[in-house]
């Protein structure tokens, strides 16, 4: 005998009731799932959810259905403890180990304690017994539950944001040849729990790709803690870095955690450790070895697990060698060397970076785009940067700020100081050594395009090749 | 205790609840009551086949499938008749006779409910 009741349909009088599964009776934000195999309960606690037109409540009545669609992440499910094929506590468990944060409420129609407490220690987020006043108290259970469920999606975005915000290839903007290189290396460096050193001259990102690493890394989830190592003074790097106790000296008025556990199973970036006095250094050295630190004044050692990049504008080999660097922490700290090349030789993508700024900067100011001229470009291109990529920012932000006009003219684009002409000469080099330079930047700014470059110096072909070949650029 | 009676002024059950949680649908009162008077016979189809069948899991699983609804329609005495059913199925040496007997009783109650309704919402 078929029967039909609203918009369920019931097979036989004597089998298990099937539901119209997975049907959504409403749109909404949020989704409810129901567990169910009471067909008047369910419909009763359908119809009670309904009323928040921003949920959207599915019925499912046994557990394999569930199962299936887990998949789906709902904020919330009410699950009844007894079910045809499983028993509530055993599904209970199996979707809080594969999906922690979706939050359960459990229904039951036997008051027992012990039950109650199993289930709650088992991860459910409330347990609910089916009387007269199940219907409000399920209600708040599934509103509370759902906003905790939303705080947890919403760190779920921010943290998927933040790796996406340090895309190597996004973030980091670069298709010059020296570029592809760093890509390579920051993607090897993710994936491997290693030292890195990042070497660069002030403004080329040493930070950012830092910070790429470890948002790409399986710490990403965990601390990143950045410490410029010359910008705090000696006498307090130590207690900066390991804490310290109460009372440990003057000032130390309450025991306070240095970075190193701040950072605990994230990542340490220790910006500018070629400026770290070598006492510190050896202190460092030990905490790197032996995997832990013992805060100041302190006798209780504490274990630590961090994954250590360090920068530096400094050759530390050379450091090394100059008696300013310890070499056993030199070679401590020798995993991925990472080396950021200067925006100077890095050709085109000083176009790219500056069309990339002003984008973000009309973004940013709610502005209309613009546009650079050619004569702004080639200015741009012929200057070294010193302050690099930073100083590039400032010169386009600054370019923005002042011009009136929807293209940005070589006028607009200014520079601290007069265009390279007071360095290039300080290096004292031989007119050869001069010639074979300017080639060699030219070569990168035109990708090797020895016609073109031919063309932009007014020199013969061969005289490039015969410099290339005499490795003279 | 006469189950019988269906004179509104002294009803043995109560739609307080379901009316309630309709608010101004009242056709989702109308859908409880036909969902009821289909699944609750239902149940008390599986306590008798259970109980010739001496499968006590099966009474205990439809006596406590039963509990919340009756707890929602307030039928007087069904809630505890099902309680003395589910605790008596679960136990080591489960006491037949007196399942049966409180089977008897908890029928005649959903029966006399069944009939009340049908001729309360007819009427409508």
């Amino acid at each position: 005998m078929n029967s039909k009741i609203g918009n369920i349909e019931i097979l036989s009088p004597i089998c298990v009731i099937v539901l119209n599964l997975g049907k959504k009776f409403k749109l909404g934000n949020s989704k409810i799932f129901i567990v169910e195999d009471d067909l008047l309960y369910s419909k009763m606690l359908n119809h009670k959810l309904s009323m928040d037109t921003e949920l959207d409540i599915t019925i499912f009545n046994d557990g394999e259905s569930l199962l299936k669609k887990l998949h789906l992440k709902p904020n919330v499910i009410t699950l009844d403890i007894r079910l045809p094929d499983i028993s509530g506590l055993e599904l209970l468990k199996k979707i809080k180990k594969d999906f922690p944060t979706i939050q359960v409420i459990v229904l039951s129609g036997q008051d027992d304690l012990a039950k109650a407490v199993e289930i709650i220690q088992s991860g459910a987020y409330d347990y609910i017994l089916k009387d007269s006043n199940s219907m409000e108290k399920i209600w708040h259970a599934v509103h509370q539950a759902n906003e905790k469920r939303e705080l947890y999606n919403e760190v779920e975005l921010l943290s998927t944001e933040i790796t996406a915000k340090y895309n190597f290839r996004k973030y980091i903007k670069g298709s010059s040849a020296p570029m592809q290189r760093v890509f390579s290396l920051l993607e090897k460096s993710s994936r491997a729990n290693i030292t890195v050193t990042i070497n660069g001259e002030t403004g080329t990102g040493k930070e950012l790709a830092a910070k790429a690493i470890h948002f790409n890394s399986d710490r990403m989830k965990k601390p990143f803690v950045a410490i410029n190592v010359a910008a705090i003074p000696k006498e307090l790097i130590e207690s900066e870095l390991f804490g310290y106790e109460k009372g440990a000296f003057t000032g130390a008025d309450q025991a306070r955690a240095g970075k190193f556990e701040e950072a605990n199973n994230g990542t340490v970036f220790l910006d500018e450790i070629g400026e770290m006095s070598l006492s510190m250094q050896s202190k460092l050295l030990r905490a790197l070895q032996e995997r832990e630190i013992v805060r100041l004044g302190s006798n209780k050692v504490i274990p630590i697990n961090v994954r250590i990049i360090v920068a530096t504008h400094r050759d530390l080999l050379q450091e090394v060698k100059e008696g300013r660097f310890r070499e056993d922490l030199y070679y401590r700290l020798l995993g991925i060397r990472l080396e950021l090349p200067p925006l100077k030789e890095r050709g085109n993508d000083i176009v790219l970076l500056a069309k990339s700024f002003v984008s973000e900067f009309c973004r940013e100011n709610k502005l209309t785009t613009k546009d650079f001229s050619q004569d702004a470009l080639d200015k741009l291109m012929k200057y070294s940067f010193p302050g690099n990529v930073r100083e590039l920012k400032a010169i386009v932000e600054v370019a923005m700020v002042m011009s009136d006009s929807p293209i940005l003219e070589a006028d607009d684009i200014l520079f601290n100081k007069r265009l390279d002409v007071d360095d290039f000469i300080q290096e004292e080099l031989t007119l050869d050594e001069y010639n074979g330079k300017i080639i060699k930047g030219y070569l990168l700014k035109y990708n090797n395009n020895v016609a073109k470059v031919s063309d932009k110096l007014q020199i013969g072909k061969s005289t490039i090749y015969r410099m290339i070949k005499e490795g003279k650029c | 205790m006469d189950f019988t009676q269906n004179d509104n002024s002294k009803t043995f059950y109560s739609l307080a609840q379901i009316e309630a949680l309709a608010g101004l649908d009242s056709t989702f009162v109308t859908e409880i009551i036909e969902t009821f008077k289909i699944v609750t016979p239902n149940y008390l189809d599986q306590i008798r086949d259970g109980l010739f069948s001496k499968d006590f899991k099966a009474i205990q699983h439809a006596a406590h499938q039963m509990k919340p609804t009756m707890d929602i329609l307030e039928i007087a005495g069904a809630m505890e008749l099902v309680r003395e059913i589910e605790m008596d199925a679960m136990r080591q040496n489960p006491n037949a006779a007196k399942l049966e007997h409180d089977f008897k009783q908890i029928k005649q109650i959903i029966t006399a409910v069944i009939q009340d309704l049908e001729i309360r919402f007819k009427k409508n």
